[in-house]
């Protein structure tokens, strides 16, 4: 039990250079480069979660089923000092989309919420309510056609139309009428189709909406309802991401991962590549593509 | 005066035997009659040899012990048949609220003169305690077979309400203790998670606060793979052996024995409180601190009794603690464990030159998990075979998160970006540690399956080692360490007599 002064002395330099390496990993190891968008498909088991990073910017695309698990995702990949979420986006009230948002948003600061104008009498929607009015923080409202430009990237929203005649009449079932988001940055772009099935889909091909894009978030965890040949054709991804976990509907149906098979798309799945993140430069023509496994 | 010693001794084990028994076996009215017939026949030849009334004292203790268990059995029953029949709507008044898996909240609901039923509740739900809520549940099961009521009763719990309706009918919570500390705790917890983005915080609050559930499954999976479960469980595996690692972290950084006894007592009391003060934690603290103040008296090898004594005293007020409490039998089997072992480890192995910090990390961690493992392996099936070494490693980490992490707690109820960077060591710290424990949980052979490890083998176990602590303490005892160990010349290889006697051995054979 005798420690001497020399051993205590190499125990506190070792522990200061170690401190000093985590903190140039913190500070230049991840990225915060304004020249990159970086797009973390949260691996949160079965339900949707997207975080999209420029710099100190974030978005986040729906929070998946669970808070421990969303939170845990968020952590590895947001920069240590930056707790602040400036997008939130609540596509539609479905569990596994919204309860992960609960606990972000009790965990983080958040600058604004992006609903569709989807109107859910659930416990969860409720406490989203209620968290959002004590927190003062923004609401806002989007429908088809709207678009928000942050620097020199595009989103456009794909999906409600205002006019829809579902929206806030069919409470119970609003897969259709969820947000359905196209992004554009440079020479890269992505679909975020949340949840919406094949006749929604059949709906957004007749109007002249720019769907085409190099990544697609495949919709409703792989649905065999959703993905139409039709809908792929149009969109012509690269990649096809499916966010899946262990689940009792069959998702990703055989089907629907046929159809992305048979239009060379190549598929990464939650479920069995971890979480997957592309980043984009604004000079490469694509983003390169990283699975956790 | 020694044989007054063995009496206490012996009539504290044929307590703990008798609740034993009757905990795991059903004792027949003919057994208890046999046993009467015995204690009078004990009685009546006490008279003529001294001897029999040890016997009659070790019967009559036996008999409490069964009895003990019995009354409370009966207690059970009668609750149990009250809410079987109970109405599925009531009010409550909300005691201890944690977090559970899968995304729920454990609420215990306290009904005046009816006792206690569990809820569980959505995690997003806010519920404090104190608050009086009107229930209505769908289902009132009072637990699927006996053990499982059993397993409910030990925290005074007869019933559990599923797929719940509720809502708060009183707010006002008063200023009771229970309000007090779930305050603190709380404000400290928001801080904590403000402070430490997931999933570190997730870790440090089950080091601080208790409990893996606020963890991932596949992080606390992660845990139990590696054997370190017990760093986020409150148990008093966990108590005692963060108690002892604290101790030997004080020292370390310069104070002597006798503070660095008092600062590590002031931790367990402060991890108590922090938990919210439930009944297993305080069980688990007294423990700890039993095994603190024996090291620090350095009479770590007569603290059994005190040990014996505390677990008696434990299991009068809680009789279903023994069959229905692992972390209760954990606590009890670690204690004893470093009670036993620590201090013959210590002796064998120092020569009286006193041990470096190292080597007593890794005797304290066999030690107290000499005993808990083989229990740990008949209920789980599983053994996590690199869990010693792991645990030496981590076993400076933990002192380091715990004040790391109460420090940024604090300074966060005053300063949330002050507390960020009071959290960053730490946090980097834990974040290497948790990206190295998950590398290795990866390893295939890391936690081994023994499906087949039944009780029997883990009493053998238990008869064994038990044995073979008693032979070495009473031959170490008579001869002294060196020439005991001389008689084991590869053991005591470091020993020159020990060298030269086998020589001598070798040259005469």
């Amino acid at each position: 039990m005798f420690v001497s002064f020399q051993k205590a002395k190499t125990t506190l330099v070792a522990v200061l250079l170690f401190l000093a390496v985590t903190l140039a990993f913190n500070v230049f190891g991840k990225d915060k480069s304004e020249q990159q968008l970086r797009v973390d498909f949260l691996n949160v088991g079965q339900g949707d979660s997207i975080l999209l990073s420029k710099g100190h910017f974030q978005m986040l695309i729906d929070g998946g089923p669970s808070g421990k698990k969303v939170l845990a995702e968020i952590g590895k990949v947001m920069p240590y000092f930056d707790r602040k979420i400036e997008i939130v986006v609540v596509t539609h009230y479905d569990k596994d989309h919204l309860s992960g948002l609960i606990e972000v948003a009790r965990n983080y600061e958040i600058g604004s919420i992006i609903e569709s104008g989807n109107f859910s009498e659930t416990e969860l929607a409720r406490t989203l309510r209620e968290i959002q009015v004590n927190q003062s923080i923004e609401k806002i409202e989007l429908y088809r056609g709207d678009t928000i430009r942050y620097q020199d990237a595009l989103f456009t929203i794909i999906n409600p139309d205002q006019k829809s005649p579902l929206l806030k009449a069919s409470p119970s079932d609003n897969n259709d009428d969820s947000l359905v988001i196209h992004l554009n940055w440079w020479q890269s772009s992505f679909l975020f189709s949340a949840d919406i099935d094949d006749k929604k889909e059949k709906e957004l091909l007749r109007k002249n909406l720019p769907l085409k894009a190099d990544v697609l978030k495949v919709a409703h965890h792989g649905s065999k309802y959703s993905t139409s040949e039709d809908f792929l054709k149009r969109v012509a991804p690269r990649v096809g991401v499916i966010q899946v976990g262990k689940n009792s509907y069959g998702h990703p149906a055989s089907e629907t991962l046929a159809r992305l098979s048979d239009l060379g798309v190549r598929v990464a799945r939650n479920d069995e590549n971890g979480r997957i993140t592309f980043t984009c430069q604004k000079s490469q023509k694509e983003c390169k593509m990283i699975m956790e496994r | 005066m020694a044989e007054i010693q063995k009496a206490i001794n012996f009539s504290l084990m044929s307590f703990i035997a008798g609740l034993a028994l009757a905990s795991f076996a059903k004792i027949s009215i003919a057994a208890y009659l046999f046993l009467c017939v015995l204690m009078l026949l004990a009685s009546f030849l006490a008279f003529f040899r001294t001897k029999f009334a040890a016997v009659f004292f070790v019967l009559v203790f036996f008999l409490f012990g069964s009895i003990t268990f019995e009354f409370a059995k009966q207690k059970s029953y009668r609750f149990v048949s009250i809410w079987r029949n109970h109405p599925l709507e009531f009010e409550g008044t909300v005691g201890l609220v944690e977090p559970a898996k899968d995304g729920f909240k454990r609420v215990v609901l306290k009904e005046k003169g009816m006792g206690r039923v569990v809820v569980f509740l959505g995690d997003t739900v806010d519920i404090k305690s104190g608050q009086i809520l009107k229930v209505a549940c769908k289902k009132l099961e009072v637990g699927k077979d006996e053990a499982g009521q059993n397993r409910l009763a030990r925290e005074g719990i007869w019933a559990t309400c599923y797929y719940p309706h509720f809502s708060v009918i009183k707010n006002e919570v008063g200023f009771s203790p229970r309000f007090l500390i779930d305050k603190a705790k709380g404000s400290f917890e928001r801080s904590l998670s403000a402070s430490f983005p997931q999933p570190v915080e997730s870790l440090i609050a089950g080091i601080l606060l208790g409990g893996s559930n606020r963890m991932t499954n596949e992080l606390s999976d992660v845990f139990s793979r590696t054997g370190l479960t017990h760093i986020v469980a409150v148990s008093g595996y966990n108590v005692t052996l963060v108690a002892n690692f604290c101790l030997i972290f004080f020292i370390v950084i310069g104070f002597n024995r006798g503070k660095s006894f008092w600062f590590s007592v002031v931790v367990i009391f402060l991890f108590i409180f922090m938990v919210g003060a439930p009944a297993s934690a305080i069980r688990a603290g007294i423990m700890g601190a039993m095994v603190l103040w024996a090291s620090k008296v350095g009479r770590m090898a007569n603290s059994l009794r005190s040990l014996a004594i505390c677990a008696t005293a434990m299991l009068t007020e809680n009789p279903f603690l023994l069959r229905y409490d692992l972390g209760f039998s954990l606590s009890f089997l670690s204690t004893a464990g470093i009670v036993l072992t620590y201090p013959l480890l210590k002796k064998t192995f120092s020569r009286g030159r006193g041990i470096n910090i190292f080597t007593e990390v890794i005797f304290l961690t066999f030690s107290a998990g000499l005993l808990t493992y083989p229990l740990l392996l008949t209920v789980f099936g599983r053994l996590p075979l690199l869990a010693i070494p792991i645990n030496v490693v981590v076993a400076p980490v933990i002192p380091v998160a715990m004040f790391g992490g109460l420090l940024t707690g604090l300074t966060g109820l005053v300063n949330a970006s002050l507390a960020k960077v009071v959290a960053w060591p730490v946090y980097s710290l834990l974040q290497l540690l948790i990206s190295v424990l998950e590398a290795v949980s990866k390893i295939p052979w890391v936690n081994l399956e023994i499906s087949a490890f039944s009780p029997v083998y883990a009493t053998m176990y238990y008869a064994v080692i038990l044995f073979l602590i008693y032979w070495l303490k009473n031959n170490i005892d008579k001869v002294g360490v060196n020439s005991f160990w001389s008689n084991f010349p590869f053991i005591a290889k470091n020993n020159k007599r020990a060298k030269k006697n086998f020589l001598v051995n070798e040259i005469v054979n």
